[in-house]
């Protein structure tokens, strides 16, 4: 799968456009869920994914070759993601400057009533993901749902290699606690809709 | 020297051989992690845990719908199209205002894109120079030996092709539209795949049956093990054991499994359900799986000779069965070409 992956960059680093649209079916909804872990809208998100992925095909020659597609992605879409908002600063609010995310508490109890438990079991990993900050967020899908070595995290993030197991250590806490104390409510609810019954 | 013993869930879940383990289903690798709750029996809970996020983990959906990915590739593809790109950005930001718009004109370049980017997957990998096509115009089943000998049974209204070098390529690859019956010869060698739609089957010397309609696309396996996944997503591969079957719904791309209802087991043959298998010789429930499921499993007799066990065998499908007899057994299995074969230490 690597090595077929190596081809396909090479084809499209030659200009085979139908190379370019192979990578994009492979790579396009990892693009979007790792960059969710640190630009919340989705509209914006989408655009910056768009504007990167236009900007690659027409930089294509200038490009080098890569042993790992997924990683030159990622930090291509985390460079896009970052030099986005620093033109945007002007109009930062409140909100944008703590990174911490809202409470989704009410999400939650909305998005109980309305589907069966078994339901929200799989959603569970997003649902808990999102009361993370966002640096906790990125690392925990990093680790977890794209397999990355720490290595590759550490260059990725642009953090040092202790520094990265510091952050994965506490963001893995931060997770299980919010893990716990929602599976417990879940619960809690889903025997009080019971009695109801 | 890693404190085991006291190993929280965090600890299990940055232990990358742990995660690998649990990744990797029932693997032969990492006796370690296969004996843990016997070695730490007070630690079995954090264990399980551990095992049970890291499954959470690996199953999570993703936060874009196929819909909306085809959707914004076109988009950049019709971007990178234009002689004298328009930045794309103005509609993604007020799509509020121009949905009704924005829908109405970009569900027909939708629609006209993607026929194209189907056919310019298949264009990839369906060169048409030297193919050998066959269709089956008629009402009758229509019979084809391939030229490694593998028997295609090919149904009314389909159409196979092969490359004229099939017998020497390094893949023998077959495309088919409509359904089809496979009876495959075995060749480790040279793999064998089928490449309907946006599906690929890849076989390992089995016999399978391949529909594919206008709602989905299915393959249902008989005998021997097969590999399905979407074609550009190979590294997803969705094992299929006897029984079992894969469905395809191309409108929103997702692949999903389930027992062919119709051909639970082989004909005439049934396993023991719940509570029949009171201290059963685990070499006996192998052999009733074997003769049910038409498949062979491989195992050290002299190992396993004394294992006995009691199964709750409900309805589950049968590589469930193999597991629940692995971790009761403490054994693992792989898949290979010639069937399952299961390795254990065996039961004092």
């Amino acid at each position: 799968m690597a090595d077929q992956d190596i081809k396909i960059w090479n084809a499209f680093l030659g200009g085979d456009k139908a190379a370019f649209e192979q990578l994009l079916l492979r790579y396009y909804r990892s693009l979007f869920d790792y960059g969710m872990r640190f630009q919340s809208n989705p509209d914006q998100l989408r655009d910056d994914i768009h504007d990167l992925l236009v900007n690659l095909w027409e930089r294509r020659e200038f490009l080098k070759q890569t042993d790992f597609v997924k990683l030159y992605l990622f930090k291509a879409l985390r460079h896009q993601i970052f030099n986005g908002k620093r033109k945007k600063e002007i109009f930062v609010t409140i909100d944008n400057l703590n990174e911490e995310n809202t409470n989704n508490h009410e999400d939650f109890l909305l998005g109980f009533e309305k589907e069966e438990i078994n339901k929200t079991q799989n959603n569970q990993i997003n649902r808990t993901l999102h009361k993370l900050t966002k640096r906790q967020q990125e690392i925990l899908y990093l680790k977890f749902f794209e397999d990355l070595s720490n290595d590759q995290i550490a260059e990725l993030m642009k953090i040092s290699k202790p520094a990265t197991a510091n952050l994965l250590y506490t963001s893995l806490l931060a997770f299980k606690a919010y893990w716990k104390a929602e599976f417990s409510s879940l619960f809690l609810l889903f025997s009080l809709f019971q009695q109801k019954f | 020297m890693k404190n085991y013993k006291n190993y929280l869930i965090e600890d299990f879940l940055l232990d990358d051989s742990f995660r690998k383990w649990v990744q990797n289903g029932c693997p032969i690798e990492e006796d370690f992690w296969r004996n843990y709750p016997i070695i730490y029996p007070e630690n079995k809970e954090e264990f399980s845990e551990a095992i049970k996020f890291v499954k959470e983990w690996m199953n999570r959906p993703s936060l874009l719908s196929h819909e909306q990915a085809l959707q914004d590739i076109q988009l950049i593809l019709e971007d990178i199209n234009d002689k004298n790109p328009v930045p794309n950005k103005t509609w993604h930001r007020y799509i509020g205002y121009a949905a009704m718009l924005t829908f109405i004109l970009g569900c027909g370049s939708y629609f006209f894109y993607k026929n194209d980017a189907e056919k310019s997957i298949i264009a990839q990998n369906n060169p048409s120079e030297n193919q050998i096509k066959v269709s089956n115009s008629g009402k009758k089943d229509k019979f084809i030996q391939l030229p490694d000998g593998s028997k295609v049974t090919l149904f009314p209204g389909s159409d196979i092709a092969y490359d004229a070098n099939f017998k020497h390529d390094s893949i023998r690859k077959v495309y088919l539209s409509g359904d089809a019956f496979f009876d495959v010869v075995r060749n480790p060698d040279q793999p064998f795949s089928v490449h309907s739609g946006n599906l690929t089957t890849r076989v390992l010397g089995t016999s399978f049956t391949v529909k594919s309609g206008i709602k989905d696309i299915s393959v249902i396996v008989s005998t021997g093990i097969v590999a399905v996944s979407k074609s550009n997503h190979e590294s997803e591969k969705m094992i299929l054991l006897p029984n079992q079957k894969a469905v395809y719904n191309p409108e929103i791309q997702q692949l999903t499994k389930a027992i062919e209802q119709t051909h639970q087991l082989a004909e005439g043959q049934e396993v023991k359900q719940t509570g029949s298998f009171d201290e059963e010789p685990v070499v006996n429930i192998i052999k009733d799986l074997e003769r049910a499921y038409q498949i062979s499993i491989f195992y050290d007799d002299s190992k396993l000779k004394n294992c006995r066990v009691t199964l709750p065998f409900k309805n589950e499908p049968f590589d469930q069965k193999l597991d629940i007899l692995c971790r009761t057994i403490q054994a693992s299995y792989i898949v290979t070409d010639e069937g399952i074969r299961i390795e254990s230490e065996g039961c004092e």
